[in-house]
């Protein structure tokens, strides 16, 4: 039975919407605080790293095109290990979505000075609730309408703020490799989420032989976003201000005020694509992590459903737990961020070499593991024991 | 799961971000903040709130009167004055005395008195840019007199407005201010490289009068520049649109109209010794020849009267640099220049720069060129 049921496009817009909501109000500050003038090179560093952590994750997923998420890992490493690799994802994955929903509140309290918390929270939820429950293909065509507006409505906000500033003037050299070591290591969380890439494999269409470029062009679309705004953040409240500001994106696009454009406050606009966005990527991953959750329990895909409901009560919980904006950014630095090169880097690279150096991959689309090479004499024990039981 | 939605449907009208709402006529728009010290107390702050007055109408506004608290009952505005330590604190306090609630989304100018403190000055400038409601585009401005009587001042709309339209409506930029926004304040205040100014105001008998710039040095105010001075100063720093100016020649003198300018400078270090440069393009017409004749004049006059400009241009300038030099703020942004060239100075720039500005040669340059548009040849 073939899964297929996502375009390229719609696979290119859903890859691009897993990462970026946890860090993305406040990162150009902490790029800032850690490399002062460095920050562009260290956001640029991390950019790229990002491009390549995508393609190593569409690399994987060109080898097992009909596995989802967790069985690639149980296949290479074998049974307890690769489970145990895929369970430790999971905590880290709700604490992640959690904190997303934390920062997207925090902004909509700007809006909704007097509304709850809880009821900010509860409403975006409930949302990102029922468009994981409706599954993949209705995330898929969401956000090839979300992303695109998203991405078109940054852009078009930025540029006017890049453009209106006074002093634009950008360092061409870097003052210390050391500090923008620093800062890009602090920024990686931007890309964390992209492991659900991963998940998608079997859901979109693999040629044989050929690389599939999806996450790639994803995060090279993602990649502009990150630059453009962080320019234009610098380039209008100068390096060290930034470092002062809770949310520096949201204080800059309330600088933009068009007389007698269709919509005065731009930022506004931003404001409500943004929650749009947040929405679909809480989705997203309420998806991933229930669909990882029901294959660790040896559930088909299909059945995570009953996985969601599980799901969004800890990440709403979690979020409602969360005190202040000092708290979740420091949870983002002492938990996610040393977590996240383990998860998004270490563990995939490892992956990829493993598979590579054991010459493992599976390339029909078949559901469950199959593979058309010798992987191992382990392997094949315990498929033959597997078939024998059956 | 299909008999819940029609439950969770109606909860969710229950939650439609409305409940907070709040009639218009039930709101106030606080559109200008004054703050004055307090003689005697360090940690008071003397608020002077600002709310346009809509309850009489317009025809009933003409006598404008200037006396006593929360304004007349026919002037176009309403003032409350409460001591207090924090903005916030000033707003719970004049709330007790109105009906209704306060916004601070429409903020239009915010008036400093110049012999605020340096603690007071940082106090307010972060409270105001902490609150997320208070516009931060609202343009901030310094009185040498009081903020109260500015805010107090006898104008056709209320005074707040009437500042903020001197730069958005009435003068974009005639050289002899240098507007500056909140964000832009608090900026050149938190930026190592460039230190912040204010344009200077006066309540006179029947109006406001803007004229003249405030230098700061962090968030301590260290010096004024004159309406005259100003125009240097925007030449060196900013740019100008349509400025009317007399230049001295000799004994004589001519003036010049639409002047527009542009200038670029940067620094450079020669053994240790740094210079500021600054070159200064300025294009204008020509209003009327020496002795304020309007006779044709020849091209060689036409490029006398720019050597006259620019020499006149250029030693003025280089006055108001040595003035800036004198209180070793560098409101223009030659340390920002120099930081963003030598991004292993930074730090340097950020401990020092007071210092490396005030001892740095200086080296202004001006280029002008003068035509003669109009009717007349």
């Amino acid at each position: 039975m073939t899964k297929v049921t996502l375009s390229k496009y719609q696979a290119i817009a859903l890859s691009s919407s897993s990462y970026l909501p946890v860090m993305f109000w406040f990162y150009p500050s902490v790029a800032v605080h850690y490399a002062l003038l460095d920050a562009q090179w260290a956001v640029l560093a991390v950019v790229l790293i990002g491009v390549w952590v995508n393609w190593m994750h569409g690399k994987f997923n060109d080898r097992f095109p009909n596995m989802t998420g967790a069985d690639p890992a149980i296949l290479l490493f074998g049974k307890p290990l690769g489970k145990l690799i895929v369970i430790s994802y999971m905590p880290v994955y709700i604490l992640f979505v959690a904190l997303s929903l934390y920062f997207a509140i925090s902004l909509m309290k700007y809006f909704f000075p007097h509304t709850p918390r809880y009821i900010l929270g509860a409403a975006m939820m409930l949302v990102s609730w029922r468009g994981a429950w409706c599954g993949i293909e209705a995330l898929g065509r969401t956000a090839a309408i979300v992303h695109p507006l998203t991405f078109a409505g940054i852009i078009a906000a930025f540029t006017a703020i890049l453009f209106q500033a006074k002093h634009p003037m950008i360092p061409l050299t870097m003052a210390s490799p050391k500090a923008t070591a620093i800062a890009t290591y602090h920024l990686l969380p931007l890309y964390l989420g992209v492991d659900l890439i991963l998940i998608l494999s079997p859901y979109y269409a693999h040629k044989n032989k050929v690389s599939a470029w999806y996450p790639v062009y994803g995060s090279i679309a993602s990649g502009i976003i990150v630059l453009l705004v962080f320019f234009s953040i610098v380039m209008n409240l100068g390096w060290s201000p930034v470092e002062r500001l809770a949310y520096p994106v949201q204080v800059v696009i309330q600088l933009i005020r068009m007389r007698g454009f269709l919509v005065e406050r731009l930022g506004i606009v931003i404001i409500i694509l943004s929650v749009a966005f947040t929405t679909l990527f809480i989705s997203n991953h309420i998806w991933g992590i229930s669909t990882t959750i029901a294959r660790i329990f040896g559930q088909s895909d299909h059945k995570f459903k009953p996985f969601t409901l599980f799901v969004a009560p800890c990440v709403y919980t979690i979020s409602m737990i969360v005190q202040s904006t000092v708290e979740a950014r420091s949870l983002v630095y002492n938990i996610l961020t040393p977590v996240t090169w383990l998860l998004v880097v270490i563990i995939p690279t490892v992956k990829l070499v493993t598979s590579y150096v054991r010459n493992i991959r599976t390339d029909d689309r078949e559901e469950g593991p199959k593979q058309i090479k010798q992987p191992s004499r382990r392997y094949q024990r315990l498929q033959r024991r597997a078939k024998g039981k059956v | 799961m299909k008999r819940l939605w029609p439950v969770l449907l109606l909860v969710l009208f229950g939650v439609t971000g409305c409940g907070d709402y709040q009639k218009i006529n039930e709101r106030s728009q606080i559109i200008g903040i004054g703050v004055d010290p307090v003689p005697g107390r360090d940690d008071m702050l003397a608020f002077t709130l600002q709310i346009p007055n809509l309850e009489k109408p317009a025809s009933e506004n003409m006598n404008l009167g200037t006396d006593g608290r929360q304004g007349g009952e026919s002037q176009a505005y309403k003032n409350f004055y409460v001591e207090a330590t924090s903005l916030q604190s000033a707003l719970a306090r004049a709330q007790t005395t109105y009906d209704k609630s306060f916004f601070l989304g429409n903020m239009e100018s915010i008036v400093l008195q110049s012999g605020l403190s340096e603690q007071a000055v940082m106090r307010v400038t972060e409270q105001m840019m902490r609150d997320e409601s208070l516009d931060k585009l609202a343009v901030i401005v310094a009185t040498s007199s009081s903020a109260r009587s500015v805010l107090e001042a006898n104008t056709s709309s209320p005074p707040a407005t009437y500042i903020e339209s001197m730069w958005t409506r009435a003068i974009p930029q005639r050289g002899f201010t240098a507007p500056t926004r909140l964000w832009e304040f608090w900026r050149d205040a938190e930026l190592i490289g460039r230190e912040p100014h204010m344009p200077l105001v006066e309540s006179l008998d029947n109006s406001i009068k803007v004229g003249g710039t405030l230098a700061f040095q962090g968030y301590r105010p260290v010096g004024a520049l004159t309406p005259d001075d100003t125009v240097f100063y925007n030449l060196l720093a900013h740019d100008i649109h349509a400025l009317a100016l007399n230049i001295p020649d000799g004994d004589k003198s001519f003036d010049i109209k639409n002047a527009s300018s542009h200038s670029n400078f940067y620094v450079t270090n020669d053994h240790g010794g740094l210079t500021l440069h600054d070159v200064i393009h300025v294009s204008a017409d020509l209003a009327s020849s020496e002795g304020l004749g309007e006779r044709p004049i020849t091209n060689a006059e036409s490029e006398r009267y720019e050597d006259a400009i620019e020499s006149y241009v250029k030693a003025n300038a280089l006055n108001v640099l040595k003035r800036l030099q004198e209180n070793q703020t560098d409101i223009v942004g030659f340390g920002f220049w120099y930081m963003i060239k030598h991004p292993k100075a930074a730090f340097l720039v950020r401990d020092h720069w007071g210092d490396m500005f005030s001892h740095a040669r200086l080296d202004v340059q001006a280029h002008c060129t003068i035509s003669r548009e109009g009717n007349l040849i």
